[in-house]
């Protein structure tokens, strides 16, 4: 009974939602360093990848690892429109979804009717291809060189003034809005019969299906809607960074976007964001420890596994709240 | 005729499961479709919820042709299947697997649920009630938090008919229902059919113990080596030669009769 409890923190979440909100818009104004505040976009943008991927591999237990894929599509799309049309992120981040999205019903159509291995395998071959095709088309693309100079959006509100989002607090905002808007939707699905579909689909295909449930249909609708964020993801990137190349294929990319979601938590709506946000700042702060970095975090991420199973949201379900729930009914008691 | 089942042939590679079986289901019998192992029972069931493609022959459910159809299709038609080898949903709790069940009648687009759509809000409120009162028929409801593989294996059974039955069937195909059930668990089950008669619901039964064929079936067809050798009331079905030789051994059907 207490995993089940585990799948899904929200009831046990004391931190009201007006609380996190303040304190989110809070954070850019009480002296964070420019290298913090970085580390906090970085972070809300792993929240837009991690939430996503939840959706598809936590509750629809689809292992995906085509989410880079999409990550990178979502940037180029973005990149491409701003280098060629000079059109701002206005365009490019909703454009960034739809490509994205798109680009997952075609693949979708194909991959979904897999599973298993199969599923693992060419799910990692689109990312492939994704990436040759960004080395190769070169006319496009510029291939390695990739395409430097995307600039961040810029907003004129009549009789308040300009905001350019090139500041890194400005941009702050847009990446945690982007992060907050992910997390509802992804919320929203889970706990709607469409997210009782989904676990049909991770727990046992065939009994949903034999009450009427297409795990085909579950699987697509995770699958664009994961991918329509990661493309959101990854054009926030682009105009943040200003810069794109193949390298956003890379299977590291992949593998900490899974990292996030297994640590944190994977059918949770907390985990992937804590998972995202440990993940953004242990390494960088790690940097103190020079070569031994990598080392650590391996060793973090194994003592992690090994102690909360189901991620460190396990921490808190498990362990923090009984025992705040037990001080209480003390308190109540006295 | 609820469900005609008409000619069906079934090869795997060289082996040949159905050989040209036909049968009809009137609406609100209960027919028993028994047979020695490997009869070809569950491939039956298989064919008729879409689960598997027959070699040749059509499967009709209240006048339309299902064959062919995914399962999930074929479900929609009112048309649901239990599973011989137990099936649940592990990892959630029995109030959850029952609430799947559900969306056999009312799948929300992405759309209406981001939106929220107030339709969606009382499928799910109406879930609730409904749920519990599934529960309270299969005698689960003091589980309902509990995880589906927290369960005893005889209540995993009830778990996979109330799944079922939260789907609403017009016709219940249940593969072995009572095997490994305990006394008690076996009786609840017969009193459980005998409900489901009352509300209407037709139902196809493959089963071994013949104290539950015998007690609830309007109609038994007995199968072996993918034909069926014999169709008729129990009486009539139990005292039938090639039956009786088919089993090799006369007791259990003297037993239960007797
Ligand atoms: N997928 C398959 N591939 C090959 N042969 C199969 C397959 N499924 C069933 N068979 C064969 O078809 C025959 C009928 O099997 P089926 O499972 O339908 O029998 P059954 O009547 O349900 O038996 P039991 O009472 O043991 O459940 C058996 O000989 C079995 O080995
Ligand atoms: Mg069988």
């Amino acid at each position: 009974m207490a995993f089940s409890r585990n799948l899904d923190p929200r009831t046990g979440l004391f931190l009201r939602w007006p609380v996190l909100a303040a304190v989110l818009v809070a954070l850019p104004f009480i002296g964070l360093t420019g290298y913090e505040l970085h580390l906090l976009i970085v972070s809300a943008i792993f929240v837009i990848l991690s939430s996503s991927l939840s959706l598809i591999m936590g509750y629809g237990g689809l292992l995906s690892l085509a989410h880079a894929a999409f990550f990178g599509i979502g940037a180029y799309t973005s990149a491409l429109l701003f280098m060629n049309f000079k059109f701002s992120m206005w365009v490019g981040l909703p454009a960034a979804g739809i490509v994205s999205a798109i680009a997952a019903i075609c693949v979708g159509s194909l991959f979904l009717k897999v599973r298993g291995h199969r599923f693992v395998i060419t799910s990692l071959a689109f990312v492939e291809i994704m990436r040759l095709i960004a080395v190769n088309a070169v006319d496009l693309t510029r291939g390695q060189m990739g395409l430097p100079g995307i600039a961040a959006p810029v907003i004129t509100i009549p009789g308040v003034g300009t905001i350019d989002f090139a500041s890194k607090t400005a941009f702050y905002f847009l990446a945690v809005g982007g992060a907050a808007i992910c997390v509802w939707t992804v919320a929203r699905i889970v706990h709607s019969p469409i997210g009782w579909g989904l676990l049909a689909l991770r727990e046992n295909e065939n009994l949903g299906e034999s009450v009427g449930v297409s795990a085909f249909r579950h699987a697509m609708i995770a699958f664009v809607v994961g991918a329509f964020f990661a493309g959101i993801a990854g054009s926030l990137y682009a105009h943040y960074t200003g810069f794109v190349s193949p390298d956003l294929f890379f299977f590291s990319y992949t593998v900490t976007m899974l990292v996030m979601v297994v640590i944190g938590g994977k059918a949770t709506i907390l985990g992937p964001i804590v998972g995202a946000i440990a993940f953004t700042f242990l390494p960088e702060y790690l940097r103190v420890v020079a070569q031994y970095r990598l080392v650590l975090v391996g060793v973090v991420l194994l003592a992690t596994v090994l102690a909360f199973p189901n991620g460190i949201v396990e921490l808190w379900s498990r362990w923090l709240r009984p025992a705040f729930l037990r001080l209480r009914s003390r308190d109540h008691a006295a | 005729m609820l469900l005609d089942v008409d000619n069906i042939f079934m090869n795997f590679g060289g082996i040949a499961a159905l050989k040209g079986i036909s049968f009809s289901v009137p609406e609100g019998q209960v027919v028993s479709v028994i047979g020695p192992n490997g009869a070809g029972k569950t491939t039956l069931f298989n064919i008729v919820t879409g689960f598997q493609k027959p070699t040749a022959g059509q499967v009709r459910f209240a006048g339309s042709v299902v064959t062919g159809l995914l399962p999930h299709r074929i479900a929609k038609h009112g048309l649901i299947r239990t599973f011989q080898k137990t099936e649940v949903f592990p990892a959630l709790t029995v109030m959850e697997c029952v609430r799947i069940g559900l969306l056999n009648n009312f799948q929300p687009s992405l759309f209406s649920v981001l939106t929220g759509k107030a339709e969606v809000a009382a499928f799910v409120k109406n879930s609730v009630l409904e749920v519990a009162d599934i529960l309270e028929m299969v005698g689960l409801h003091s589980k309902s938090e509990y995880l589906a593989q927290e369960l005893s294996y005889g209540e995993q059974r009830l778990l996979e008919i109330a799944v079922g039955l939260a789907a609403r069937p017009r016709l219940l195909l249940l593969d072995e229902p009572s095997s490994g059930l305990n006394a008690e668990e076996s009786s609840r089950f017969s009193t459980l059919v005998r409900r489901l008669q009352k509300q209407k619901i037709t139902i196809v039964l493959v089963e071994h113990n013949m104290n539950v064929v015998m007690g609830v079936s309007d109609q038994i067809v007995v199968v072996h080596h993918g034909e069926k050798i014999a169709e008729g009331t129990p009486e009539a079905v139990s005292q039938n030669r090639d039956v009786i030789k088919a089993y090799l051994g006369r007791e259990w059907v003297t037993d239960a009769v007797g």
